[in-house]
């Protein structure tokens, strides 16, 4: 496997949404990209929580998925949904917020 | 020795000659590993020179400023000796030269801080620690300062209460202070007596509501007698979640001069003026200066950058070290998959990620080095300081 690093990577543009994304309401976003998950059992438990303008999906998923294992199940599912139904879609988990008891008295929220 | 550069030349090179040598704080060593960066260049997959990692995410402080508050994965593995030892053996297999403990934890809490170093440099790799140094104790140090390449304490402030309101629980609580100080001044006696070639450093991670700080941060670097006292930028993630206003620097552009006008020849007061003026936005948008320094979560995660250890950049989790042995995931598809994500279009450095973070000069190098701006050469002098640490 080559690395990327051609210029023409180093000074690409990464895709902004399309308007036809931007047409859509956040709920038929949802609806468009919740449909997708369900044909792949592999997705059993993702929920998608939001999916703004800029096409920045993030998903809930209920399950615990092994370090080795989420990188490229997640990466796939971008891939996939950039492929499928918008270019500039890009995936991301819900936070996790600090587990530091002392330093949660600072009051940082996400 | 008086820094014979000028102030001019200084900020051209980013080098501040000392005692011991070259230092350089506020730019990339990769000059000093050009074979590495022929290696990348022609696609091969290169080992990282240097990584940066924690033993635990555990840590007693409660700093104002600590990225680590957005640096939460999903899990927090509990890291045993025989793996921390196993990563070193991993690590010389592959060929990383430097591993700095900094990243999202306090590693001298770990019970692996002692023999982690002490394998590390029998197996020939450098290690470099940041550390608060409320648990760095006589007989700890005493263990470690000897094999290791630089320590480099955090140091808020330079004032006890200042120190103990941005670090600890309030103004009131200095004992913190006084515990650090004491342990700093061990070691610089220590290093005297035994003619150490560490180096020790203090650190000021600059917020802007703390600017009153800077000066007796520089004068308290001096009176200590460290080598170096560093004052740089706070980190960020891209949402402001730390609320850094990175428009306030520049208004203490002029207390940054007035400290680094206190450098003597035992003390080099040093600011990190290219991420400063950098004001939280890189030029970059591709992402690969983790290829050259990886991060590693006190957690045992392994990702390419502490801005990605966060549950929400799950995507770009290449493994966990607790689990697998570091060189399998070196090793697997997964990890040249990620990296290469990084340096797609699909990844923008400049809206997907934290401000500024540990890879910012080694990848801002290699982004000018392949748009031609700006030409990575082999160095033809002697190595720098900490030459293994990116």
């Amino acid at each position: 496997m080559q690395n990327f690093i051609t210029k023409e990577f180093s000074h690409a543009p990464s895709p902004i949404s399309s308007r036809e994304w931007k047409n859509k309401s956040e709920k038929e976003r949802i609806m468009m990209i919740s449909e997708k998950l369900k044909l792949n059992n592999l997705y059993d438990g993702f929920e998608v929580m939001n999916a703004d303008d800029r096409a920045q999906i993030i998903i809930k998923v209920e399950k615990v998925i092994p370090a080795s294992e989420r990188g490229v199940l997640l990466l796939d599912l971008e891939s996939f949904l950039k492929d499928s139904i918008e270019e500039a879609i890009t995936i991301w988990l819900e936070p996790v917020g600090d587990k530091s008891k002392l330093r949660n008295l600072r009051g940082i929220t996400f | 020795m008086q820094n014979t550069l000028s102030k001019s030349e200084k900020y051209i090179s980013n080098t501040i000659n000392t005692k011991e040598g070259k230092l350089i704080l506020d730019s990339h060593k990769l000059s000093y590993h050009f074979d590495r960066v022929e290696a990348w260049e022609s696609g091969e997959r290169i080992a990282p020179i240097s990584v940066d990692m924690a033993l635990t995410r555990a840590c007693g402080a409660m700093c104002s400023f600590c990225y680590a508050m957005v640096q939460e994965p999903q899990e927090r593995s509990s890291i045993k000796v025989k793996q921390a030892l196993e990563l070193i053996d991993d690590f010389a297999e592959v060929g990383v030269k430097g591993i700095s403990l900094i990243s999202d934890g306090e590693s001298t809490l770990s019970k692996a801080y002692v023999p982690f170093i002490e394998h590390a440099s029998n197996v020939g790799i450098d290690v470099g620690n940041a550390t608060n140094g409320w648990e760095w104790e006589p007989e700890k140090i005493d263990q470690v300062l000897p094999h290791l390449t630089w320590v480099r304490f955090t140091c808020a402030a330079g004032t006890p209460e200042g120190y103990s309101k941005i670090m600890f629980k309030s103004k009131d609580h200095t004992e913190v202070f006084d515990r650090a100080m004491k342990h700093i001044k061990y070691a610089v006696d220590l290093k005297k007596k035994l003619n150490l070639k560490v180096t020790l450093g203090i650190q000021m991670v600059l917020m802007p509501k703390f600017k009153d700080e800077i000066i007796p941060f520089a004068k308290l670097a001096v009176d200590l007698g460290v080598d170096y006292g560093v004052i740089k930028h706070c980190s960020d993630d891209e949402f402001g979640t730390l609320g850094v206003d990175y428009s306030k620097y520049e208004e203490m552009y002029d207390l940054l001069e007035k400290a680094e006008s206190l450098t003597n020849e035992t003390t080099k007061i040093i600011v990190k003026w290219d991420k400063i003026k950098d004001k939280g936005k890189p030029s970059y948008k591709r992402f690969y200066g983790p290829q050259f320094l990886l991060q590693i979560s006190g957690s045992g995660l392994i990702a390419p950058s502490g801005m990605f250890f966060n549950a929400r950049y799950s995507k770009l989790h290449m493994g966990n070290f607790a689990d697998e042995r570091f060189k399998d995931v070196f090793k697997s598809e997964r990890y040249w998959k990620i990296m290469n994500y990084l340096a797609s279009p699909s990844f923008d450095a400049q809206t997907m990620m934290g401000t500024l973070p540990i890879q910012h000069y080694v990848s801002k190098a290699l982004d000018d080095h392949i748009k031609g701006e700006k030409k990575i050469v082999r160095a033809s002098d002697k190595d720098p300081l900490h030459v293994n640490f990116l």
